[in-house]
């Protein structure tokens, strides 16, 4: 055992930090130390300036640079004036001065150019980062009917301001970190200052700084460091790609991460509900909203157990069927040769196959893989006698209802947990079906993100939360933020109704 | 004190749904079957007066519990016998606590044999139900207790389903509802109370329940009122359908009621009733199954209980294979009854006394 532990647990050690070195008087061996520091690489560029009488060199890296605003806005102004104190000659809001040189190469590498004159002993540093990033649009996996347009892009100040835009309060707190230990990313933790619950700032902020890793690709990398239970199925984070989304989740006292160059934040803590939710169910009428959040929750039940249930009723219990259908059924059934688990394995690995070959492709193929996949290898099935007709039924309905599940983390764990209800139904029928539904449920009420109990509200049951879970209440009627993630203020509306007399008294 | 940690503390409301689950249970299914035999159209009385006896009961349990807040059964048996007779009672306690979940077991077995899996082999069934139990018994009460809160719709559904037997009754089959006399209708109580056990559980969780005293008695007669109320609702309903020479004859009437009705779609609504009752007994299984390993745990691992799931597994397996035949059922039943008396009665008035006069002397010297 102990060989075994050996073998997979990982040796952390700390790296000693770096000594300093000053700068040098002489400019050859700043730019050769810098040289030196940055791999000799290629897009490294220097420039001579003469002043104040003093030789200087003007040092950047041209591929994270804004050419265009280095001259504008250093050498034009230095060139112009030849004389002078350079804090008030240079018209730039970044500017630092740094004494260590061992420093510079990173400061450079960020897109800063740096400045060092002969026999000072101070480097003078300039932000003149250049702004690419795309346009802001909608993202293509969370559209709505109605609302808001737009989306998160991979720059993460745009996607600050997108956030602050929303909250245009003194209260939301942005807190940076540095995440990876070479990559450097940078990670934003967004709150609102007086209603978070400080002890899940604290704890975030606790498993953030624990991170030690090189590279940080993604916002997903972060998620899997910081999750409560890796190994479940179930996702503990919500990740979206709309600031309005995030905006209302802070407002309701939680935190919100975003990453440099990654379009989705993570909010934590959530609870089951936020997983079938979407906001679109806010911005039409909460009738319809409720309407369909109700078709929404159908459909998880129908992708997550209608081929097990399919299986167990013809396998074990087809006298649940009324007569005339099990005719039918087993009309078609009965000529196939495989077992139906057989056949239901066969098939939702089939479609499951098809999603994947369809997502890869360019959009043009993709139908085509649609049509070949779906029509004719459905048909011809049927026809040749391996599968019979209301397992293809089955299978559709399942592959259609996994469609609707907002959110593409819970698709997935669904689609998958799907299987071992299958294989339970096959060996056991109906009461195969129930264990492993309590399996899950066992395994739901063990769930917690960031303390948060991930059934919340239903259990530990709390009432007045259960107003926006299976159906939505009208707006005037959520009066107080989900109690799950303890904000510091309960009330987030009350008497938005109050002109109205009949509605003043119900209140 | 060692036991009550912090993060597996549970709320009265939360104690309320345990005692509940923990009530509700296998006897469902049978129960009115079993009391029409004595009690005839009075079987509900019974149901009623069984609950008011078994009030008394949670009342002495409670005082009892109220004399050592912070310590359960296993603790505070020491404390009042003496350690090596605590010690051997609190191994006692905890074997019933066993005995009882492999009975549950036996039951919810027979009823999967007769009703759902008749070709499956019982060991594989057994197994796969004890996988599952163990799975959620490893972990601590407030885990558990979150499992219960969230099945708990699953009684309303179940009485919303008995309610499909309204659509063809008759109320003279009850009539007259004294037919059998007083005297067996007092006498069926002893029937009815099996299915109603549970609440003895509040002796090993009592400590671990935030609140007042007063409050934790209060939820565990709720509990105890609604166990009372559905079951009597269940055994009325069974009353008015089936007529009184019929029931005899029908062992579970439950499922036979919802078989007779059939709807478009599901024909069978008597399987969908017993999936929904799977559930509800899975918890009583769990709830006796926590209660037993709680005990082993604090009198030979430490405290934890985790570690003694090495070994109940198995003995909870011969308890519930052993029994093939009706008369060793019976067996069990009759066993289970005198334990009852002794152990869940008998004893803890006894341990209530002498606690009261240690409690009294104990303030005297001081």
């Amino acid at each position: 055992m102990f060989f075994l532990k050996k073998l997979f647990t990982n040796h952390q050690k700390k790296k000693p930090s770096e000594e300093t070195v000053g700068l040098y008087s002489s400019l050859a061996k700043n730019l050769n130390y810098l040289q030196t520091n940055l791999s000799h690489s290629s897009d490294l560029k220097w420039e001579q300036i003469n002043f104040n009488n003093k030789k200087g060199i003007l040092i950047y890296l041209e591929s994270v640079t804004d050419r265009e605003k280095i001259e504008k806005k250093v050498i034009y102004p230095l060139h112009k004036k030849a004389e002078g104190v350079i804090e008030e000659i240079l018209p730039i809001a970044q500017f630092k001065k740094i004494a260590h040189l061992n420093k510079l190469p990173l400061l450079l590498v960020k897109g800063n150019c740096i400045l060092i004159l002969e026999g000072l002993h101070e480097a003078y540093v300039m932000g003149v980062m250049p702004s690419y990033s795309r346009s802001i649009s909608e993202p293509s996996n969370e559209q709505v009917v109605r609302g808001a347009h737009d989306g998160f892009i991979e720059n993460l100040t745009t996607n600050l301001y997108l956030i602050r835009h929303r909250i245009e309060s003194t209260k939301l707190k942005v807190h940076y970190y540095e995440v990876g230990e070479i990559t450097k990313t940078k990670v934003a933790v967004l709150y609102m200052q007086d209603i978070v619950n400080p002890k899940l700032v604290a704890e975030v902020d606790r498993r953030i700084t624990s991170i030690s890793t090189d590279t940080i690709a993604s916002t997903g990398i972060i998620g899997e460091f910081i999750e409560t239970s890796p190994l479940s199925p179930f996702p503990q984070i919500l990740y979206t790609e709309r600031p309005d989304r995030t905006a209302v989740n802070i407002m309701e006292g939680r935190v919100a991460i975003l990453t440099e160059g990654d379009s989705s934040a993570m909010i934590l803590p959530v609870t089951i509900s936020a997983f079938y939710q979407s906001p679109d169910d806010y911005n039409s009428k909460w009738i319809i909203g409720s309407f369909i959040r109700l078709i929404r929750l159908a459909s998880i039940l129908i992708a997550f157990q209608l081929p097990a249930v399919y299986i167990a009723v013809v396998g074990f219990h087809p006298e649940i069927l009324p007569t005339e259908l099990i005719f039918t059924v087993q009309s078609s059934v009965g000529k196939v040769p495989f077992p139906p688990i057989l056949e239901a394995i066969l098939m939702e690995l089939t479609l499951e196959v098809i999603r994947e070959a369809g997502l890869r492709l360019p959009s043009r193929v993709g139908q085509t893989i649609g049509i070949v996949g779906g029509l004719v290898i459905g048909e011809s099935v049927v026809r040749a006698g391996l599968v019979s007709y209301p397992m293809i039924i089955v299978v559709s309905l399942t592959a259609i209802a996994s469609f609707v599940v907002p959110s593409h983390e819970m698709s997935t764990a669904i689609r998958i947990l799907r299987f071992p209800l299958m294989v339970l139904s096959a060996l056991f029928g109906i009461v195969g079906i129930s264990v492993g539904l309590l399996f899950i449920l066992i395994h739901l009420c063990r769930l917690e993100s960031f303390g948060t109990p991930f059934l919340a509200p239903f259990s530990p049951l709390r009432m007045k939360d259960l107003k926006d879970t299976f159906v939505r209440f009208p707006i005037w009627k959520l009066n107080q933020r989900p109690h799950d993630i303890h904000p510091q203020r309960m009330t987030q509306e009350d008497y938005s109704r109050g002109w109205d007399a009949d509605g003043q008294k119900e209140q | 004190m060692q036991m009550v940690k912090k993060n597996s503390s549970i709320t009265q409301g939360q104690l309320m749904f345990f005692i509940l689950q923990a009530q509700i249970g296998v006897g469902i299914l049978s129960l009115p079957h079993v009391l029409q035999l004595t009690a005839k159209g009075g079987a509900w009385i019974s149901v009623l007066f069984a609950g008011l006896f078994l009030q008394l009961v949670i009342i002495i349990h409670w005082a009892l519990c109220k004399l050592y807040p912070s310590d359960n059964i296993y603790s505070f048996l020491p404390k009042i016998v003496g350690k090596y007779l605590g010690n051997l009672l609190s191994l006692i306690y905890s074997g019933y606590f066993l005995f009882t979940a492999g009975m549950i077991l036996v039951r919810l077995l027979e009823i999967i044999h007769k009703w759902m899996l008749q070709e499956t082999p019982k060991w594989a069934v057994l197994i796969l139900i004890l996988v599952l139990s163990i799975y959620l018994v490893r972990e601590n009460l407030r885990i558990i207790t979150r499992f219960f809160v969230i099945t708990s719709f699953i009684i309303v559904v179940m009485v919303i389903l008995s309610l499909v037997g309204y659509m063809n009754v008759d109320f003279t089959y009850i009539f007259p509802i004294t037919e059998a006399g007083w005297v067996n209708i007092l006498k069926t109580i002893k029937d009815a109370t099996p299915a109603m056990l549970g609440f003895e559980i509040l002796l090993v969780f009592y400590p671990m329940v935030e609140g007042q005293s007063n409050g934790k008695l209060k939820a565990v007669s709720v509990a105890n009122l609604l166990t009372t109320l559905f079951y009597t609702f269940e055994v009325f309903t069974s009353l008015i359908i089936f007529s009184p020479e019929e029931l005899p004859l029908v062992p579970e009437p439950m499922l036979y009621m919802l078989k007779a009705f059939s709807f478009h779609i599901v024909d069978r609504i008597d399987l969908l009733f017993l999936a929904l009752w799977f559930v509800i007994t899975f918890t009583s299984l769990t709830a006796y199954l926590y209660a037993g390993i709680v005990g082993l745990g604090q009198l030979f691992h430490k405290g934890q209980h985790k570690k003694s799931l090495l070994y109940v597994p198995f003995i909870v397996f011969l308890i519930s294979f052993i029994p093939d035949d009706t008369f060793t059922i019976l067996y069990y039943e009759r066993m289970i009854s005198v334990a009852f008396r002794i152990l869940i009665i008998g004893l803890p008035i006894f341990f209530l006394m002498i606690g009261y006069v240690r409690k009294k002397r104990r303030e005297q010297t001081i």
